[in-house]
């Protein structure tokens, strides 16, 4: 069994808390092999999860965290997010349309809405297409808003990430107290660990990289597993023979699951979610992704296999 | 109160962090650890990665000469693909300050109105794609018009948007993730 767990003085990284991935020796472990790091100014917390309470809700939080936040967006795609329909005389007519993973997101500081409608298109006098993006705005979709700011015009300030440079250095860990075990005289209770160079006493909630604090990650989610997958084509849509189920630690509730095409190419894909359970999920990549007549379209961005991450978001 | 840390041993299995959410004990009255809906934070459970930042940005990037989008490459040279959140907006959506009032997850549109005889009879793309290897993550805009566009029939040039085939701004967050 790994070591996997270091509080003190690191033999490379220096002091601070350090938590490897299972199977990891924490004093031998590279940066991405880390699961905490305690050097660095932001960390993983979800601030909050949301899924709107019915399709016209459009706020996902009250309280403004001062910057628009990275969003992980997990949801099931319609099954026919674009209707396609080809009515002409002339067969090389047509519409090319993208097949991507939804849900697209609209995001300000408090607000969140499906990614605008597609234009659609109507050739008159010669075709009759329609093109039309169906709403993947849905009471089970599950958005999971990260502490961490991800908004053009703010991303060179140093005081949302301790330095304006683009290439991002570690922090000391030794500068000041940083890691709290026991009664913090604001927070109460718990463990804390603050931000480099802020004292974890007078650290505000955005300034803690860990806390037990339930205001800090306001329902206590967080990102538990992230896995990598080359699916292939199903032979059609309702097929499992490709089928690819991934497992993780029980969840206890549903957790939210996200695909991306991997290496972050968003385009291309038309993954979706099969089935989910506390500690599996099952996804297919479908031989089609759009309904009515796509004999122009459903050839041109449906790839025999596609690579995926999923990321797995366990829900407080 | 409940006794929501435990840095150690709880039994004979179970050695690390791990936390509880308030309200509950981390270790029930049989030596095991509460269920995992009411762990906050699990040191076993995690093989999510670090989210510790190595990089982030913003760029601006110019509108398509082509059909083949306009590229931004950002060089890492981590040695592994990393995990990149990207997330952008178009120019009518900055403030005065040029600070973003919303902003959008990566995604990109392809409009191809084929005509009989030709190809590309109009086309209208938009929007952001991200690709990422063990050296660089590239960001392309797909912002691009061209074709008949006096042609294209009315109901496609309503929709058309030029704050969409221009320029758009983007902010990113490289982090020492493998993904």
């Amino acid at each position: 069994m790994a070591n996997r767990v270091l509080l003190g003085d690191h033999p490379t990284y220096g002091e601070g808390l350090f938590v490897s991935q299972p199977g990891i020796n924490v004093l031998t472990a590279s940066e991405n092999q880390l699961v905490f790091d305690s050097r660095t100014f932001r960390s993983g917390i979800i601030f909050k999860t949301f899924s709107p309470s019915s399709t016209s809700d459009k706020t996902w939080t009250s309280s403004s965290l001062g910057y628009i936040p990275a969003v992980i967006a997990s949801g099931i795609r319609p099954d026919n997010f674009f209707q396609v329909d080809q009515t002409t005389s002339f067969p090389n007519f047509g519409l090319t349309i993208d097949f991507q993973t939804p849900p697209f997101v609209e995001l300000t500081e408090t607000g969140i809405d499906d990614f605008e409608r597609l234009p659609k298109g109507n050739i008159g006098g010669f075709n009759s297409n329609t093109n039309t993006h169906v709403t993947n705005y849905f009471t089970s979709n599950v958005y999971a808003f990260l502490r961490f700011p991800c908004q053009y015009g703010k991303m060179n300030s140093s005081s949302l990430f301790g330095q304006s440079g683009d290439t991002y250095t570690l922090g000391s860990s030794s500068s000041t107290n940083r890691i709290l075990m026991g009664n913090h005289p604001t927070y109460g209770q718990g463990l804390f660990i603050s931000r480099p160079g802020v004292n974890v006493v007078s650290a505000s909630r955005d300034q803690m990289i860990f806390s037990t604090d339930s205001n800090v990650g306001q329902d206590y989610s967080s990102v538990l597993h992230i896995e990598n997958v080359t699916l292939t084509r199903a032979s059609s849509n309702t097929s499992s023979a490709n089928d690819h189920t991934f497992n993780y630690e029980n969840t206890g509730t549903l957790p939210a699951v996200q695909i991306r095409v991997q290496g972050g190419v968003y385009s291309d894909n038309g993954v979706r979610l099969i089935s989910q359970t506390n500690s599996s999920t099952t996804i297919r990549l479908p031989l089609s992704v759009a309904s009515g007549n796509q004999a122009n379209a459903s050839n041109r961005r449906n790839p025999a296999s596609l690579s995926v991450t999923a990321i797995v978001v366990k829900r407080g | 109160m409940s006794r929501r840390i435990v840095l150690g041993k709880v039994n004979s299995s179970d050695h690390g962090i791990f936390v509880s959410k308030t309200g509950q004990d981390i270790v029930d009255s049989s030596g095991n650890l509460t269920s995992a809906v009411n762990q906050l934070f699990n040191s076993k459970a995690s093989s999510a990665g670090n989210f510790t930042l190595k990089r982030k940005g913003q760029l601006v990037i110019s509108g398509a000469s082509t059909i083949s989008g306009n590229s931004t490459t950002i060089t890492h040279n981590l040695g592994f693909r990393p995990l990149v959140f990207a997330q952008w907006c178009f120019p009518n959506e900055l403030d005065s300050n040029n600070v973003a009032t919303k902003m959008r997850t990566p995604y990109s549109h392809r409009y191809d109105v084929s005509g009989h005889q030709t190809t590309g009879l109009y086309r209208y793309n938009f929007g952001l794609d991200v690709t990422a290897n063990t050296n660089n993550v590239v960001f392309t805009n797909y912002g691009h018009q061209d074709g008949s566009v006096g042609q294209s029939p009315a109901s496609v040039r309503k929709f058309r948007d030029t704050n969409k085939t221009g320029s758009i701004y983007v902010a990113y967050l490289i982090f020492a993730t493998s993904a």
